[in-house]
């Protein structure tokens, strides 16, 4: 998503990325990778409860994560449009990023 | 015509040496995780991989099995074949039930919203150890990205 960042920002949306990693996890992939959109951590596992994206002791250790998924939401949390893949080697790929904001325009 | 009766009777272990296959297995599957994953459409479906781990598993096998077949060959060199092809299938067994099985253990998708989420009353946990309410990064329009993280 960092490729398409500034394009998808030049279209009024913006992206947040949430796992169940610690804060100073994010900060540190953060700056390792340059990110310009913001981590956040869900360690209290509330956003993946919301969005029905728990993965129930899908972590190593047995500790229940998110699954893959990409939501294109509106300030009311109206979903405009969602990518859940059955693999967890399948993410959101940048170009269907930006095909999903053409759609949604 | 000598020549060529020489190569058919040239068994593949006397060109391809034992280690061949087991180390194209794995270099084949390591690269994945370590770079092919990079690039979506290598990362999804491994079209490079894993062709490159069948084949080194057959390379591996084809150069083990004149080994264990003949029973002139020396008992180290046997064991060495054995181990060459059991590491090189071992490989591909594992890197195959990643691809295929391991990574489509997902659960199911019942529970995931598909037309509203509530926002508010929603807390994480921003770099900088603030607890934020989702609401606050609200957009006109927002990606809102789940990831397994680095666990």
């Amino acid at each position: 998503m960092q490729s398409v960042i500034s394009e998808i920002r030049s279209q009024g949306a913006d992206v947040l990325a949430i796992s169940a990693d610690t804060p100073a996890e994010n900060a540190k992939t953060t700056r390792k990778h340059g990110l310009q959109f913001t981590l956040v951590s869900d360690s209290q596992q509330q956003a993946m409860e919301a969005f029905g994206t728990r993965h129930p002791k899908g972590g190593i250790g047995g500790t229940d994560i998110a699954r893959p998924a990409a939501f294109l939401i509106d300030r009311q949390g109206t979903v405009l449009w969602q990518k859940i893949t059955p693999n967890w080697r399948q993410r959101l790929r940048p170009e269907e990023a930006l095909e999903a904001l053409r759609l949604e325009r | 015509m000598n020549s060529g009766s020489d190569e058919t009777n040239r068994s593949p272990s006397r060109v391809i040496p034992l280690w061949i296959g087991p180390a194209l297995t794995f270099v084949a599957a390591v690269s994945y995780f370590l770079f092919f994953v990079r690039f979506p459409a290598l990362r999804d479906v491994p079209w490079f991989n894993l062709p490159l781990v069948l084949i080194g598993t057959f390379v591996a096998i084809a150069a083990s099995g004149p080994h264990l077949t003949k029973s002139s060959a020396g008992q180290p060199k046997r064991v060495r074949a054995f181990l060459s092809a059991v590491a090189a299938v071992g490989m591909a067994g594992l890197f195959c039930f990643y691809v295929f099985s391991f990574s489509s253990s997902m659960p199911s998708t019942k529970g995931i919203k598909g037309s509203r989420v509530n926002l508010s009353g929603v807390k994480v946990q921003t770099s900088n150890k603030e607890t934020v309410d989702l609401q606050a990064f609200a957009k006109e329009k927002l990606f809102v990205i789940f990831y397994r993280g680095y666990w």
